[in-house]
């Protein structure tokens, strides 16, 4: 229990100390590469905003939910520890999705303009994605199949119905028509929303389905397969939500999202 | 393709939406078969209330311009209704009207006015 305290002391420290820091030349420079946005003297402030409010969001959900179950821990007086990992990176997932609530649109003066292409959620993810984070539920059913284990479904609902809600709350933002750098600020930030909450909800889904697979009897016989399946998807699923997802949207996917 | 609404117009911004969806569809930029915006989408990247944005689709769907299929969301018709020589001679009437009353608030002389119009024609 102390153990855990002072943990959680030490990465609220950590936290405070990541989130003075500005962001560097490099991240600025990264992000730019990889959704080809070239840096302007007017999108450049958009593109540091959004990347420093949704890495602090992230880093402030990380250590809520650490501290939060370490409340729960010492005031329930309980002994059995959760899942530390998927506590830590449900509280990174829920951060990352409060960060997108807060960003306003610049609303002009005068005429109002707006593009006729539609948006919609499937137009920011990538088909690989979508495929991806479908073979991580398919992996999370076989991991129950042998023994329901009620918090990891409960965790995969949550995540569904928060990474939805938070998907919808990217894509039906205001998109007015603005200059072309701005305008190609504004959908890169979508889509590195959208592949951000795909990407961690690929991760937390297979960490459930390693979580639901690890408990109960010991496998054997044919169940034995059954867990390899299993592990072997859902370590697969943790490196493509956490490295391939993120990474993997310079190009757009399916239409071009920026308006005619 | 683009549509703008000016809130200082004295025509409502249900009727300029709808004025520049059928100006679109008439010239071809939105062709039979292409998906419109939702109306939550549209309302919110033109800062005007749902309902102002369904009444004009009410209306182009009522014009047999637009329709909507439940979840596949709205789309030009596929078969566009014929206008015949006197509707047509109104909509050209309608848009002159537009332009000279817009061209009018900017203070513009007639002939100026008439200086842009003949040189938009010849580009």
């Amino acid at each position: 229990m102390a153990m855990l305290a002072i943990f959680a002391l030490l990465a609220a420290t950590l936290v405070s100390v990541l989130c003075v820091r500005p962001i560097s030349r490099r991240e600025f420079a990264w992000f730019c590469f990889q959704y080809g946005i070239t840096p302007t003297a007017s999108n450049g402030p958009l593109i540091v905003d959004y990347l420093t409010r949704t890495r602090r969001w992230r880093l402030f959900g990380a250590v809520g939910s650490l501290s939060v179950m370490t409340c729960w821990m010492i005031v329930f007086k309980s002994n059995r520890s959760p899942n530390l990992i998927v506590v830590l990176f449900a509280g990174w997932f829920a951060g990352g999705i409060l960060a997108e609530l807060p960003v306003g649109t610049r609303r002009a003066t005068g005429p109002r303009a707006a593009s006729l292409v539609p948006r919609r959620p499937l137009s920011y993810v990538q088909a690989a994605t979508q495929r991806f984070l479908l073979g991580s539920l398919a992996l999370f059913l076989l991991a129950n199949a042998r023994h329901l284990h009620v918090a990891a479904i409960a965790t995969t609902l949550a995540v569904l119905v928060l990474a939805w809600w938070g998907i919808s709350t990217v894509v039906r933002r205001p998109q007015p028509v603005l200059a072309t750098d701005l305008e190609q600020a504004d959908t890169a930030t979508r889509r590195a929303a959208v592949a951000r909450i795909c990407g961690g909800s690929i991760v937390l889904i297979s960490l459930c389905a390693l979580w639901a697979s690890g408990s109960g009897r010991a496998p054997t016989g044919g169940s034995v397969v059954v867990y390899a399946v299993v592990f072997v998807g859902s370590l697969v699923g943790l490196l493509t939500g956490w490295l391939w997802v993120p990474t993997r949207m310079r190009r757009a996917p399916r239409e071009r999202m920026v308006s005619a | 393709v683009i549509v703008a609404i000016d809130p200082d117009s004295p025509v409502p911004p249900y009727e300029q939406l709808r004025a520049q969806i059928v100006a679109l569809i008439g010239g071809g930029q939105l062709p039979p078969g292409s998906q419109l915006p939702t109306v939550r989408q549209l309302a919110s990247d033109l800062g005007l209330a749902p309902g102002t944005i369904a009444r004009t689709y009410r209306e182009l769907e009522d014009g047999g311009l637009i329709e909507t299929r439940g979840r596949h969301g709205t789309r030009v018709s596929e078969r566009l209704p014929k206008v015949n020589a006197a509707e047509r001679r109104r909509r050209l009437t309608d848009a002159a009207a537009e332009f000279v009353r817009s061209a009018r608030s900017l203070g513009a002389t007639n002939i100026e006015i008439e200086a842009h119009l003949r040189g938009l024609l010849e580009t």
